[in-house]
């Protein structure tokens, strides 16, 4: 079986509107792969930053894949959450990155979006917070039910990636 | 073997060596600095060279436009037979015996020299009493900064980022393509 190693880091969030940023992450791939080792979710730590936009986790990623054919390629979806002083959380953002299909290291932008509530519904998340949600995350890097969603647009999460490929072209495969 | 030379069991070697070479901050005329690095690793890696840690000089500060300047040597050899738990350094700063943050970054993936920037962020207190406490000079510490690069319970952390750090560093392989292994290039 050909290997793939997706190792790096979300590096940062910009352009949100707060700071006090977390993002969840999760890894989807195709039934012809699997996990060898490492993490297919997590969590990174609360940032917020005095003198800057940016909101800088550095969180490391560091996962193994096997696989026998390329249908399915891997995905990373993405839940930005904004702490309040209360600690609650608010949702700030969803978006999906591809995973890279060349070797070697990328940079790759997540832009970001979430839904777009009702005038009654923005009216209270102006004062309090909260807002729409996706029941099911995983619909975030499906294509098929997002006609029927109004989102408007959030920040942009930056990722730093690196493929690492083994036995590749062993088989066949061209990139 | 077209005519590579392949190590005996399927491992490679990795070579870090470089240095750290100041930390961009903000600094006061007067107080004295110094850091510690930390090299976190996945269980199929080990160190056959060099340090996996160690403490800086102490720095102390007299006109140098928010620098901490440091050229402080790192060297490393690391043997393997996988890239996952690809080795990560973790850098503790201090200011005089209090702590100034903490920066986590992976070692660079492909070999040539790397100029990298880490960024340094400082954790918060959790509680009210520790809130209160930083009134007086109090700054909660982690009691194991290497969970910044194992994400082991980071999720209950806050953080706000205070700095950046600059590292320059050479790296090389040995048997790694004779394993197979594509590293592609850097961007």
């Amino acid at each position: 079986m050909a290997e793939l190693h997706v190792i790096g880091e979300i590096s940062h969030a910009r352009k949100f509107p707060k700071q006090s940023l977390f993002c969840k992450w999760n890894l989807q791939f195709g039934n012809n792969w699997k996990l060898v080792s490492g993490k297919q979710e997590g969590q990174t730590h609360v940032i917020s930053s005095e003198f800057e936009d940016d909101c800088k986790w550095c969180f490391p990623i560091d996962i193994h894949l096997a696989t026998k054919g390329i249908q399915g390629w891997p995905k990373i979806y993405i839940q930005v959450f904004h702490l309040d002083w209360l600690g609650r959380s608010h949702l700030f953002g969803y978006g999906f990155i591809l995973i890279p299909t060349t070797a070697g290291q990328h940079t790759v932008e997540c832009f970001t979006w979430r839904p777009f509530g009702t005038l009654r519904q923005r009216f209270v998340q102006f004062f309090l917070g909260g807002g729409p949600q996706l029941k099911h995350p995983d619909l975030i890097i499906s294509g098929n039910d997002r006609n029927k969603l109004s989102t408007e647009a959030m920040g942009i999460v930056q990722f730093q990636i690196n493929v690492i490929f083994r036995n590749f072209s062993k088989f066949g495969v061209e990139y | 073997m077209n005519g590579r030379q392949t190590m005996s069991n399927g491992t490679f070697l990795l070579m870090i060596c470089g240095q750290i070479e100041y930390i961009d901050t903000f600094t006061s005329s007067g107080t004295t600095w110094h850091c510690k690095y930390e090299f976190v690793s996945g269980t199929d890696w080990k160190i056959v060279g060099g340090l996996h840690a160690g403490v800086s000089q102490i720095v102390n500060i007299v006109a140098n436009d928010n620098k901490v300047i440091l050229n402080f040597p790192i060297e490393v050899v690391y043997k393997s037979t996988n890239p996952h738990g690809w080795p990560q350094i973790v850098i503790s700063v201090y200011k005089g015996i209090n702590l100034q943050g903490y920066g986590r970054a992976y070692m660079p993936f492909q070999a040539g020299l790397h100029k990298m920037k880490v960024s340094i962020s400082t954790p918060l207190p959790s509680s009210l009493l520790g809130q209160i406490a930083t009134a007086f000079g109090y700054q909660p510490e982690l009691l194991q900064p290497t969970m910044l690069a194992t994400t082991a319970g980071n999720n209950l952390i806050q953080m706000v980022s205070s700095g950046e750090a600059s590292m320059l560093l050479n790296v090389m392989f040995q048997g790694l393509q004779s394993l197979e292994y594509d590293m592609g290039k850097s961007s």
